[in-house]
């Protein structure tokens, strides 16, 4: 009955969900450790940072700043050497992934890197008294502290990350946004439209109040 | 000694100005001490507290600590060194994601201990900071009070032989900053450990410590042993600090009535440290004498198991007489004169 109202048959809607999840899991996954190593490296080395180094903060922020200031549209296609020889071809889903790394791990980098920030100063410095190693003080006192907000941070970058795989479509990645875009807009399908957008809407709340529901238990104040 | 500042120089280089925080520091303190270091905010208290553990560094001069010179050592042999010189903090400065046991516990996680003897010393050192029933608590859920428990605790775990507290009683009321320094008291007497105390607030200095120095602008002007910088306090600063908690001044109606009197007078304020002058010494001294001797103001003060007592007297008679009354204060007590 759903089939005959949205013209489209179950599988391919499966597919498409399938195709999202896909997209959206093992891009985050690995955006957010690079994302985390990056953040890390920026937290450490920046003035007054632990290692303080200016050349090495420069580099990578400066390498962060230019990565984030490409569309994803364009980033698609500008990397697409660099896609074929990591996964040995330029389109469909797996192809999507790199790009989609490339875009979400300089982004959750700048997120994360200003939850480490806000941690304070004293915490830092009472670490340092108890003669903690850098890498004690990141892993004890840094990103306990910043778990709420780290948490945060990640729920922000999985909607933007969502919203990215809309336009894996143009490479062929398949995917809910490219369902809505082939389908809704160019066979003018109205109701797949409207039940697709329900849809991502409905997904962007959930992952937002799971977030918010993790961050809130793990913030103990 | 413990802890020796040789000619210990610090300036901040931020853009465009230069502060000298610390300017020619030469002090020294010694095993047992409660050393306290009073001065404004600013004065360049904190700098110098964070030089005996290098979480700052000297621009130039020497900081001994527990016979090594600290701003000398790098890396592990600095982690090492610290691991001896504990600190607790004005705002505490603990985990608030990890639970009091966690915190308490995380001196001797970061040294890799079993878990068995981690259990057993966390459990003593709560039980010596009276907190047994908070350990599974979180800090969020804490007093103020409690917290710093938290925090004396966590420096404990580690059996330093130095605690360094900055300001550890100034986000606290009266009634808790009063229990966390019977705590400082107890860390010092039953634990032996030397503690060195950085504050704003005078009444703690003569609350616990046995020694103070006074500071102002980044230098030390005044120090010496409690009992005596009050007793005689030579700076303004100094004065100033002491007069908050030990009342010496003349209440201004009185001095006022006294000045205004007609006839030949001087007003002394005599000071004097253990004996106690107001039984042993007006009455004799107003037989004695033919000036009239009255008496204005009298102030009397705990001061670490000595008593300090203050005397403010106006003494009437010719110059000849008054001269006599002079004359045996200067042989047998501490006086000053004030100006009318």
């Amino acid at each position: 009955m759903i089939e005959n109202y949205l013209k489209v048959p179950g599988s391919t809607i499966a597919l498409a969900a399938s195709q999202t999840l896909y997209m959206v899991g093992w891009s985050l996954a690995a955006g957010a450790i690079l994302g985390m190593i990056l953040a890390i490296i920026l937290v450490l080395t920046r003035p007054d940072g632990l290692l303080e180094n200016r050349i090495i903060f420069f580099i990578f922020s400066t390498t962060v700043n230019i990565v984030r200031s490409v569309p994803f549209i364009i980033m698609m296609v500008a990397i697409m050497p660099l896609t074929k020889l990591v996964v040995g071809t330029r389109v469909g889903t797996i192809a999507a992934l790199i790009p989609l790394i490339v875009h979400i791990a300089p982004y959750l980098a700048r997120l994360f890197e200003s939850s480490l920030l806000e941690v304070n100063t004293g915490i830092i410095e009472a670490a340092q008294s108890m003669g903690a190693t850098t890498p004690q003080v990141i892993w004890y006192f840094l990103i306990p502290e910043a778990k709420a907000s780290l948490i945060l941070a990640l729920t922000t970058g999985t909607i933007g990350l969502l919203g990215a795989t809309a336009m894996a479509g143009a490479i062929g990645a398949g995917g809910v946004g490219n369902l809505a875009l082939t389908y809704g807009y160019e066979r003018l399908n109205m109701p797949l439209m409207i039940v697709t957008v329900i849809i991502l809407v409905v997904i962007v709340q959930l992952i937002q109040s799971l977030g918010n529901v993790i961050a809130r238990e793990l913030r103990h104040n | 000694m413990i802890i020796q500042f040789e000619n210990v120089e610090k300036t901040f280089n931020s853009r465009k100005i230069q502060v000298n925080a610390c300017k020619n520091i030469n002090l020294t303190v010694d095993e047992g001490d409660i050393f306290g270091v009073v001065g404004y905010s600013g004065a360049g208290k904190s700098t110098l507290i964070r030089m005996v553990n290098a979480l700052e560094r000297p621009t130039s001069g020497k900081v001994v600590v527990n016979g090594v010179v600290i701003n000398e050592l790098r890396g592990n042999e600095l982690r090492k060194a610290r691991k001896g010189i504990s600190m607790i903090f004005q705002q505490f400065n603990l985990v608030n994601a990890k639970t009091v046991y966690e915190n308490v516990a995380m001196p001797l996680i970061l040294n890799h201990t079993p878990k068995e003897e981690i259990k057993k010393r966390v459990k003593e050192i709560l039980e010596f900071v009276e907190l047994t029933d908070k350990a599974d608590t979180y800090p969020g859920k804490l007093s103020g009070g409690q917290k710093q428990r938290v925090g004396i605790a966590r420096a404990l775990t580690t059996n330093p032989s130095i605690l360094l507290c900055d300001e550890p009683t100034s986000a606290l009321d009266p009634k808790t900053t009063d229990s966390i320094l019977n705590l400082l008291k107890k860390v010092n007497q039953e634990l032996n450990i030397t503690i060195m105390i950085i504050t704003h607030q005078i009444n703690i200095v003569q609350k616990i410590c046995n020694k103070v120095a006074v500071m102002e602008d980044g230098c030390v002007v005044e120090m010496g042993k409690v009992k005596e910088v009050f007793a005689k306090p030579v700076q303004p600063l100094t004065k100033a600090f002491v007069d908050t908690v030990v009342d010496q001044s003349i209440p201004e109606t009185i001095f006022e009535a006294a000045a205004a009197e007609k006839g030949n007078s001087k007003i002394v304020k005599i000071r004097c440290l253990d004996g106690n002058v107001c039984d042993t010494f007006t009455p004799g001294l107003r037989e004695n004498f033919t000036a009239e001797i009255k008496t204005l103001f009298l102030s009397v003060n705990e001061m670490q198991g000595s008593v300090l007592t203050i005397i403010g007297l106006q003494i009437k008679g010719t110059r000849e007489e008054i001269e006599e009354v002079l004359v045996y204060l200067r042989e047998n007590y501490e006086y000053e004169e004030v100006a009318v």
